[in-house]
């Protein structure tokens, strides 16, 4: 991923960022859905809009 | 049944990764019911249950979502193929990727004690499964608080994503997955 110019978390200069999710994977996962979210929402609005 | 499960390897090598697709299917269907996007992914949906059976077979990782319309939009092609031209398109479009794993693919740990993927011990004499056995309502931790901290990259000693690499599974394997590198993502 780095290779491809992407940052770990927090967008580089060129808005390119990668994130993991972790969650427990022994539950349910409509637990962790809402976390997914909230990893969702935040990153496409971090995002750097296409040319355009 | 999930402490069933837990309580032995044996079914945990067997049981969850037969479980992989669907567990998977359900996060991504909940996230899109929740975006309002799942009729525009019904095929992609499907098509990523499929990849799910077949990473089963190795018992590991899974997809990826990338949180972007024009990868949700597409939903007609198939393979890792499609997954690299996803890859490209979304690299051009500078959207951001989220990697979501499958079943298994969190450590978890307990007081700062690995669970999982655990020692070689742990293993053996399935302590550490014991531990992350939950209680009879399937939510709560049966034995101490365990959290998941990260995304798992080695297990026994190996590298998972270096095993996938050389498995007959590679080809299946998302783009994404390989450009991890030998040891794990790195800036």
């Amino acid at each position: 991923m780095a290779s491809q110019g992407f940052a770990y978390e927090e967008p580089k200069d060129n808005g390119k960022v990668f994130y993991d999710f972790v969650y427990d994977w022994r539950k349910d996962n409509r637990t962790w859905t809402p976390d997914l979210d909230r990893k969702v929402g935040p990153g496409l609005e971090k995002r750097q809009k296409p040319n355009g | 049944m999930g402490i069933v499960a837990l309580r032995s390897l044996t079914a945990v090598t067997f049981l969850y990764p037969a479980c992989i697709a669907t567990f998977d299917m359900t996060l991504v269907l909940m996230l899109l019911v929740r975006r309002r996007q799942l009729a525009v992914v019904q095929g992609r949906v499907r098509i990523l249950g499929m990849k799910g059976v077949r990473a089963a077979v190795a018992g590991l990782v899974t997809f990826v979502v990338f949180a972007t319309p024009r990868f949700l939009s597409r939903s007609s092609e198939m393979s890792s193929i499609v997954l690299r031209a996803r890859m490209a398109s979304s690299t051009n479009a500078i959207y951001p990727i989220i990697f979501v794993h499958g079943a298994a693919g969190s450590e978890l740990d307990k007081g700062g004690t690995n669970l999982w993927p655990g020692s070689i011990g742990g293993i053996i004499n399935d302590s550490s499964a014991a531990q992350m056995a939950l209680n009879s309502d399937g939510k709560t931790d049966c034995c101490g608080k365990v959290t998941a901290t990260k995304v798992l990259r080695y297990g026994a000693g190996y590298d998972v994503w270096q095993l996938m690499d050389k498995s007959s599974v590679r080809a299946r394997v998302p783009t994404f997955l390989r450009l991890h590198g030998k040891s794990g993502f790195r800036l």
